[in-house]
C-alpha cells in the first residue's frame, strides 16, 4: 500500500519526482483495482490543493499546467493496475471555445482540472460554431456548458451560442459557465450565461457548487 | 502655415511632451485600432477584404474621418497572403478571418542545445521549416516561397508606411512612430513561437537550466531586431509582454526579468524607448517595471490604475487600463464617464497618454459610437 | 552581434570577398548591408 496523505501532498507541492517515485512503488505491489482507485482519489485531492494554492496566488497558470500533466503522468503510470473500474463521476460539463476563437490552453486547464475534480468532460475543441454546442448538449445532456474564449470578440460569439442553446430549448436544463481573459460581471449578464471567471480553480468550484 | 500643418505640429509637441516626460499641452489621444476592426467598419468582408493591399488606404480614411486620434491610429501586421504562402501553423485564420495564433511548437526539447549554441542558424534550420510547412520542402521550392513571402512583406509594410504618411497629412495626425519593430522579451520569444506556452511552462519546472541557457542566446537576437538604425524623432520599440503573468516570482526573477531588462535598457542606451504591451495582471511585478530605464512607456491591460500611477508615474510613461469590452455593453455616458475617471487617476503630473487596454478587434466587440464618444471626450476635456 | 553563415556584416562579406576594390565597397557597403538587414528584420517577423 502507499501512505496517501503523503501521494496527495507530494501532487500539491508539484513534486513530480516523488510522485512518480510513490506511483512506482505502489504498482510494483500489484495493488488491487480498489486499492488503484484510492490512489487516483489521493492524486485527485492534490489538484484540490494546487486548486486553493492557485487561488492564494502561491501557484500561477504555469503551475496548473504543470499540474495537469503531472496527473495525466500519474493517472498513466495507475493505468495497469486501475483495470476497468471507474469512479463514480459527479456531473457532466460540454466545453469548447467559441467560434472565431482558436485559443484552447486556458480551456484544457480548466478541463484537466475539473476532471480531476470528478467530471465527464465532452471537449468540443476551438473555433466551435452554436450548433456544435447545441449538439453535444443534445446528446450527452450535461449539467453544466463550459464556454471558452481569449479574444474579445469571443464575447458575441459566447452570446450566439446562448441565444442558440435557448432556441433549441435547451436553455432551462443547464447551467452555463464562461471562462477567458475578456469575459466580465458585465459580459456575463449581456451573454446570459449564469457565472464567469478568468480563474479555472474557481470556474471548477463554481460547478462543483452547481451539481451538489 | 495651414490649419493642417499647425495642428500637426501641436500634436507632435504633445506627443513629444509626454515621451519625455514633460507636461503637455493636454492628454495625447493614441489608440490603436486594428485594421480588422477597421474593414468591417468600412464596411467589407474581413474574410477577403485583408488579401488586398489596396483595401487599406480607403479603409483607413474611413477610420481617420470618424475616430479622434493625435496619430495615424490603424495597426495592421499580419497579412493573409504572407502566411498562406508560408503554409504557417502559427498564424491560422479563424472562422471570423481573424488571424490568430495557436500554440505551436518550433523548437524540440531535444534542440535546445543546438539553439543555445547557434539561435540563428538553428532558427533558419529546424524552426522556421517546422512552423511554416511550405519551407519544408527541397532548397529550390524554399527559395521560391522565401522570395514571395519577403516580396509580401515589403509590399505590405511599404504600402502601410505610405498610406499612414498621406493621410497624416490629410489630417494633420502628429509624427510618431511607437511600433518602429516588434522583438519580444527574449523568454517570451522564446516560449510564444519555439516552445510553446505549454511546452515552456513544463521546461520552466523541469529543465530551468536550459530555459535560462536559451533565454539568453535569444538576447542579442531581440536587441538587433529592436535596434534603432536612424534617429527617428517619438519614436519606440514595441515590446508585448506576454509569459510574466503566469509564472511564479522566483521563475520570473530568474527566467524573465534579467534579459527582459537588459533588452530594454539596451534600446535606451542607443536612444530609443519601449513601449511595453503588459499584458494581463502584473500587479505582482510593479517593482520590477520600476527598476527599468526611466521613460519606458508602459501600456497596461490590467491592475489598478491608482497603484500604477503611484509606482510608476513619477518615472515612466502609463497609457491603458480603460477596459474596452465596456465600449461594448455600457451606455454612451457609462463609457465617458469611465474617461472621465481614468483621466482623474492617470492625466495628474503628465506622463499618461490616452488609450484603452487593448485594442478593438472587430467591429462587433464594441459599439462604434461609444469608441467615437470617448476619443472625442478625452480630446476636447484633457487639458492641463 | 550575431554569428550565423545566414547574416554576414559587411566586414564578414569583405573577408570573404577579396576581389572586391575600394571603389566598389564605396558603391556597395551600405546597399548589401540593407538587403542583409532586411532579410534579418523578415526572417525575425515569422517568430513574432
Amino acid at each position: 500500500m502507499f501512505d496517501a496523505e503523503q501521494l496527495k501532498q507530494a501532487v500539491g507541492d508539484l513534486d513530480e519526482d516523488k510522485v512518480m517515485e510513490i506511483l512506482r512503488e505502489f504498482v510494483a505491489t500489484n495493488p488491487s483495482q480498489e486499492e488503484a482507485q484510492q490512489a487516483v482519489a489521493a492524486c485527485q485531492s492534490g489538484m484540490a490543493i494546487v486548486g486553493d494554492l492557485f487561488e492564494k496566488e502561491e501557484y500561477f497558470v504555469g503551475d496548473l499546467i504543470f499540474a495537469g500533466e503531472l496527473l495525466t503522468n500519474a493517472i498513466e503510470i495507475l493505468k495497469p493496475v486501475l483495470g476497468t473500474a471507474s469512479s463514480a463521476k459527479i456531473g457532466k460539463i460540454v466545453l469548447g471555445t467559441v467560434a472565431g476563437d482558436l485559443h484552447d490552453i486556458g480551456k484544457n486547464i480548466f478541463k484537466s482540472m475539473a476532471e480531476a475534480a470528478g467530471f465527464e468532460v465532452f471537449d468540443l475543441g476551438i473555433d466551435q460554431p452554436p450548433a456544435n454546442f447545441v449538439n453535444k448538449v443534445r446528446e450527452v445532456k450535461p449539467e453544466i456548458v463550459g464556454m471558452s474564449g481569449v479574444l474579445t470578440l469571443a464575447l458575441e460569439s459566447m452570446k450566439d451560442t446562448v441565444d442558440a442553446l435557448k432556441e433549441a430549448g435547451l436553455r432551462d436544463s443547464i447551467k452555463i459557465i464562461i471562462g477567458g481573459n475578456p469575459v466580465t460581471k458585465e459580459a456575463c449578464e449581456q451573454i446570459g450565461a449564469d457565472a464567469f471567471t478568468t480563474n479555472a480553480a474557481e470556474g471548477v468550484k463554481i460547478c462543483q457548487g452547481w451539481v451538489k | 502655415m495651414t490649419d493642417i500643418a499647425a495642428l500637426a505640429q501641436e500634436r507632435t509637441q504633445i506627443i513629444a511632451d509626454v515621451l519625455a516626460g514633460r507636461i503637455p499641452k493636454r492628454v495625447p489621444v493614441i489608440p490603436g485600432i486594428t485594421y480588422e476592426f477597421a474593414v468591417e467598419y468600412a464596411g467589407l468582408d474581413l474574410m477577403t477584404a485583408t488579401w488586398n493591399p489596396e483595401n487599406f488606404e480607403p479603409v483607413c480614411d474611413k477610420v481617420c474621418q470618424d475616430f479622434y486620434a493625435d496619430v495615424f491610429p490603424v495597426i495592421h501586421l499580419r497579412f493573409p497572403a504572407l502566411y498562406k504562402t508560408l503554409g504557417a501553423k502559427n498564424w491560422v485564420m479563424g472562422s471570423q478571418g481573424f488571424l490568430q495564433h495557436p500554440e505551436v511548437v518550433g523548437l524540440l526539447e531535444e534542440e535546445y542545445d543546438e539553439f543555445i549554441e547557434n539561435p540563428y542558424n538553428c532558427i533558419m534550420e529546424k524552426v522556421l521549416p517546422r512552423i511554416y510547412k511550405n519551407l519544408d520542402t527541397d532548397p529550390q521550392t524554399r527559395s521560391i516561397v522565401m522570395a514571395k513571402a519577403f516580396y509580401i512583406f515589403n509590399e505590405e509594410f511599404g504600402n502601410i508606411g505610405a498610406t499612414a504618411a498621406k493621410l497624416s497629412q490629410k489630417y494633420g495626425y502628429g509624427t510618431a512612430n511607437l511600433f518602429t519593430a516588434a522583438p519580444s522579451a527574449p523568454f517570451d520569444f522564446v516560449a510564444d513561437q519555439l516552445r510553446g506556452f505549454r511546452n515552456m511552462m513544463l521546461d520552466v519546472r523541469r529543465i530551468p537550466d536550459k530555459v535560462e541557457a536559451a533565454v539568453k542566446a535569444a538576447t542579442p537576437l531581440m536587441i538587433k531586431m529592436g535596434w534603432p538604425a536612424t534617429p527617428l524623432p517619438n519614436a519606440a520599440v514595441f515590446m508585448p509582454l506576454h509569459m510574466a503573468p503566469f509564472m511564479r516570482e522566483k521563475d520570473f526573477a530568474r527566467l524573465y526579468y534579467p534579459t527582459f531588462k537588459e533588452t530594454v535598457e539596451a534600446f535606451a542606451k542607443a536612444g530609443r524607448q519601449t513601449l511595453l504591451f503588459v499584458e494581463v495582471d502584473w500587479m505582482r511585478y510593479l517593482d520590477y517595471l520600476y527598476d527599468l530605464p526611466e521613460n519606458t512607456i508602459m501600456w497596461f491591460e490590467f491592475g489598478d490604475p491608482k497603484l500604477v500611477k503611484e509606482k510608476l508615474g513619477k518615472k515612466h510613461i502609463l497609457t491603458g487600463f480603460y477596459p474596452v469590452t465596456l465600449l461594448k455593453t455600457g451606455t454612451v455616458q457609462q463609457c465617458i464617464d469611465k474617461a472621465k475617471e481614468m483621466l482623474d487617476i492617470l492625466a495628474p503630473g503628465g506622463r499618461y497618454y490616452f488609450n484603452f487596454d487593448k485594442s478593438p478587434l472587430t467591429l462587433d466587440t464594441v459599439k462604434p459610437e461609444n469608441l467615437k464618444a470617448v476619443l472625442e471626450y478625452v480630446a476636447q476635456n484633457a487639458n492641463y | 552581434m550575431i554569428e550565423s553563415k545566414y547574416y554576414k556584416t559587411w566586414e564578414q562579406y569583405k573577408a570573404e570577398h577579396p576581389e572586391i576594390s575600394e571603389r566598389e565597397e564605396k558603391a556597395m557597403a551600405k546597399r548589401m548591408q540593407t538587403y542583409e538587414e532586411m532579410m534579418y528584420g523578415f526572417v525575425m517577423f515569422l517568430l513574432i
